[in-house]
């Protein structure tokens, strides 16, 4: 009996050194391609160091001693409770194709790639990220989301997250209850109470990143491509594994070169290439294939309306009562009222951004990335089809998994769709000409 | 096939198979009566100056005693005709379930036509509803959504449930135009007791007279509750047949009781979409019970004890029951079906469970690997069975379906012969 448990811990360690092998190897590939892609600045390194830190040498992330991460799912989770809580917040949502094909006899078929590679981690227990989490907060946003966070609980201590499906006054009130739950059981954690010092710092250490934010967003619109959408999502993905005071240092860095290179009119593409908007599913490191298939293809992805993109923290935190019950407040509004996450019953607001969005950054095709399994993005494509159908802009389906096999599929769909619009600008060019 | 043959051919096969039992007669016509109002070319919409309202309730997920106490008997659309999918299809992704695809297919129907002025009311609890509230909504319709708080020991989550309802009856009660009562609400909640108990009764009828009705009509019976416009004829036809299921039964004679039970849980079987049951039925399996969405809410009404007090405590009362007993898939851990199931386990005799999950509906997907330790530690072999409600997979089901009933006998028959060994020596 003791052989065979022994034989069966060295088949599991086994097991878990391939599949860390194999993880490395398909984060370093995405790495390379974002690089080869051309374009890069020495300014975006910090950004690709912790991408590569997390996935690729298995790290956890960089944070003083004794301060603990707490996991965090979706824009909901207002992260600067966590840190006025003094814990670091990570983002957990996961992009990966090796830990998405573990999870995929962990869960039900039908679930999103998402949650299945989230379950696929969990299974494996291999990526400190995961495992050195001192609480997971999962809002209850979608109906995977709400299974995972029943599956996450048999393992970590989860803090389930309500959050309603309308944003009424009543509901709002309800929320900031909510996150004053958050709040309490975060400080259990930490064992550091959240005051209002505390609190009020961690508006200006996010906010300081929501500006870095809000300037990076202007470059991007005034000066056309500066930089490659794929990047611009790297980047913003590696918010969610550095704490928000360094990340606002790297971007701000980041800024500082484009604007020289706006100046310069030093840009990494040609002026004329289709200005392509995605929006839909969550784009999660390293699942970049889609921005990575237009940018190969020729089109230039200018904008992203995704959660784990711009999406994800442009919403500033607005206090207009300055207690710290009004902070909190600001906070609850913020996370729900200009959310136009597909979780809510009523997204009207959605489409008033996307149209925005479609202006200010001169948008000549829209992708809508719908993970397999995603129903509520899936449920709001033929509402944004008809939106944009009536300004004239033309928008493509492309349905994806945590895969490379529908890469080739995806690639002649993303060619085709770069060059209708590279038609349709041509006879506009010979008239001006 | 279309809508109209879909429901009569179902009516048709449940009545020739149980033509003796009489007082069904009334339960397979109150089934067409409701399918047939649906019936109708969407090119020939009546044109009328008046429109009466309708309070449209889609899924589960509501108490509703709220509505009942309104003055209205509501419209609930539960899906389960794979015609009904057919209306809806452009609106719906091509991964949401049958179900909710039917669901949104009844209640086009019911929008597109001009003699009546619905409000729907939509539980959100699951992503499929929360987007038909929306879908509903851009079309111009009154929509109320309700929102279910997803964890049990959130402890706003029974506020929030209490506010939800208060939405509910303030939405309801404005669209009808009649103002919600204390002594409405008992009444209200006294008339769906009635039915609920009667409900159970008949089941338990079922499960103690074995063979005298089939589990097609068995299931039919207790999905009219659904579709009635007469509750209280409801209850008194039900309890009738309750008493001829068992006067039947005694007159007849007991037929073999050899046949593996098994309880059936998961997604709502939902008539005329009754594959499963008939291949359970061909199978020779025995069905003791269903657990799904709408079995644990029988237990959620009032007691006499319980319904006094204002308006205000009794909504409150009625909330809090309904929420304890709510087995939607609105919940992070669906703990009412778990506890459910764990009940009828150790309560009744079962040889196995069928674990039907519709295709989509993942929420069963998570609940089935919670509950299988359950199983695994009761030694009860587990089927799972997913489909949708298309036909082209009848043939493989039954293949599999029939293994799994040959496995139960075989299991069965050596458990009765070690027995019988024990007792003979």
């Amino acid at each position: 009996m003791e052989y065979a448990g022994g034989a069966q811990e060295q088949r599991e360690h086994r097991r878990k050194q391939r599949f860390a092998t194999k993880s490395m190897h398909m984060t370093q590939k995405y790495l390379r391609r974002m690089r080869d892609l051309g374009g890069t600045m020495e300014q975006m390194e910090p950004f690709f160091n912790v991408l590569e830190r997390i996935y690729v040498q298995g790290l956890e992330v960089e944070r003083p001693r004794n301060v603990r991460t707490v996991g965090t799912y979706c824009v909901q989770v207002p992260q600067e409770l966590i840190y006025a809580a003094g814990a670091q917040p990570v983002k957990l949502c996961s992009g990966h194709y090796t830990a998405f094909s573990i999870g995929d006899d962990v869960v039900a078929r039908d679930a999103c790639p998402l949650v299945k590679a989230i379950a696929g981690f969990e299974h494996m227990g291999t990526l400190p990220l995961y495992e050195n989490c001192s609480l997971m907060v999962v809002p209850i946003t979608c109906d995977c989301k709400k299974r995972i966070a029943g599956l996450l609980q048999e393992k970590w201590p989860v803090h389930p997250l309500y959050v309603p499906a309308n944003r009424e006054d009543e509901n709002i009130e309800h929320y900031v209850g909510e996150l004053y739950q958050l709040m309490r059981m975060v400080s259990c954690v930490t064992g550091q109470e959240v005051t209002y010092e505390s609190l009020a710092h961690a508006l200006n250490l996010t906010g300081r990143a929501q500006y870095e934010l809000s300037r990076f967003l202007r470059i991007k619109r005034a000066t056309s491509n500066l930089l490659f959408g794929t990047h611009a999502m790297a980047v913003m993905n590696a918010a969610s594994y550095l704490d928000a005071g360094t990340w606002a240092d790297a971007l701000r860095a980041l800024n500082d070169e484009l604007e020289r290179r706006a100046y310069a009119n030093k840009l990494v593409s040609r002026k004329d290439l289709p200005r392509i908007m995605l929006t839909g599913s969550p784009i999660v490191f390293p699942n970049l294939k889609i921005p990575l298939l237009v940018e190969e293809a020729g089109g230039m992805v200018v904008a992203d309306e995704t959660c784990m993109g711009e999406r994800g923290m442009s919403d500033p935190v607005v206090p207009v009562d300055a207690s710290f019950d009004g902070l909190m407040r600001s906070l609850a509004i913020r996370s729900l009222r200009p959310c136009p996450c597909p979780t809510f019953a009523d997204n009207s607001q959605r489409i008033y951004r996307l149209r925005q969005m479609v202006r200010d950054y001169r948008v000549e095709g829209v992708i809508y990335h719908v993970l397999r399994g995603c129903l509520v993005y899936d449920y709001e494509y033929r509402l944004v089809e008809e939106e944009l159908e009536g300004m004239g802009i033309p928008v493509i389906r492309l349905e994806s998994d945590y895969t490379d096999q529908d890469v080739e599929q995806l690639r002649i769909r993303s060619e085709a769709f770069v060059e209708t619009i590279k038609l349709k600008k041509g006879p506009l060019k010979a008239v001006r000409g | 096939m279309s809508y109209e043959s879909e429901y009569s051919e179902a009516l048709q096969r449940i009545y020739a198979a149980n033509a003796d039992v009489m007082s069904l007669r009334y339960f397979l016509d109150t089934a067409a009566t409701w399918h047939a109002s649906f019936a109708w070319d969407p090119n020939d919409i009546p044109k009328t100056d008046h429109a009466y309202p309708l309070v449209v309730v889609l899924g589960f997920g509501i108490p509703e005693e709220l509505v009942y106490a309104c003055g209205v008997t509501p419209c609930i659309l539960l899906g389960g005709s794979h015609a009904s999918c057919q209306w809806s299809d452009d609106a719906v992704p091509r991964d949401s379930d049958p179900a909710s695809r039917s669901i949104l297919g009844y209640a086009q129907r019911l929008a597109a036509r001009a003699d009546i002025d619905p409000l729907f009311v939509v539980p959100v609890a699951n992503d499929n509803m929360r987007k038909i509230a929306y879908c509903l909504k851009l079309e111009g319709h009154a929509v109320v959504s309700i929102d279910i708080p997803p964890v049990a020991t959130d402890p706003f989550a029974q506020q929030a449930w209490e506010r939800s309802t208060q939405t509910l009856v303030q939405a309801v009660a404005h669209h009808v135009g009649r103002r919600v009562t204390a002594r409405r609400l008992r009444n209200a909640n006294q008339l769906v007791r009635n039915a609920r108990a009667a409900i159970l009764a008949f089941e338990r009828s079922c499960v103690e007279c074995p063979g005298v009705l089939d589990n097609e009509a068995r299931l039919l019976v207790t999905n009219t509750y659904y579709q009635t416009n007469d509750l209280v004829q409801w209850t008194a036809a039900l309890n009738e047949l309750a008493t001829e299921v068992r006067t039947r039964y005694m007159t007849i004679g007991q037929p073999s009781t050899t046949a593996p039970c098994i309880l059936v849980v998961g997604s709502p079987i939902l008539f005329p979409q009754f594959k499963v049951l008939e291949l359970i039925n061909d199978a020779g399996l025995r069905m003791l019970a269903t657990v799904d969405a709408a079995s644990t809410s029988r237990f959620a009404s009032l007691s006499e004890e319980e319904s006094s007090g204002g308006v205000a405590a009794l909504m409150s009362a009625l909330s809090r029951k309904h929420y304890a007993f709510d087995s939607s898939s609105a919940s992070v851990i669906n703990w009412a079906m778990e506890r459910y199931v764990e009940h009828l386990l150790s309560s009744m005799e079962v040889d196995g469970v069928v674990f039907h999950i519709l295709k989509g509906q993942i929420e069963y997907d998570f609940a089935l690997s919670r509950l299988e330790p359950l199983f695994d530690r009761l030694d009860i072999p587990v089927f799972r069975l997913e489909t949708d409600y298309q036909y082209q997979d009848v043939e493989q089901l039954r293949i599999r379906l029939e293994a799994f009933a040959e496995m139960l006998g075989q299991r069965k028959f050596v458990a009765d012969r070690a027995y019988a060994r024990r007792y003979c020596a």
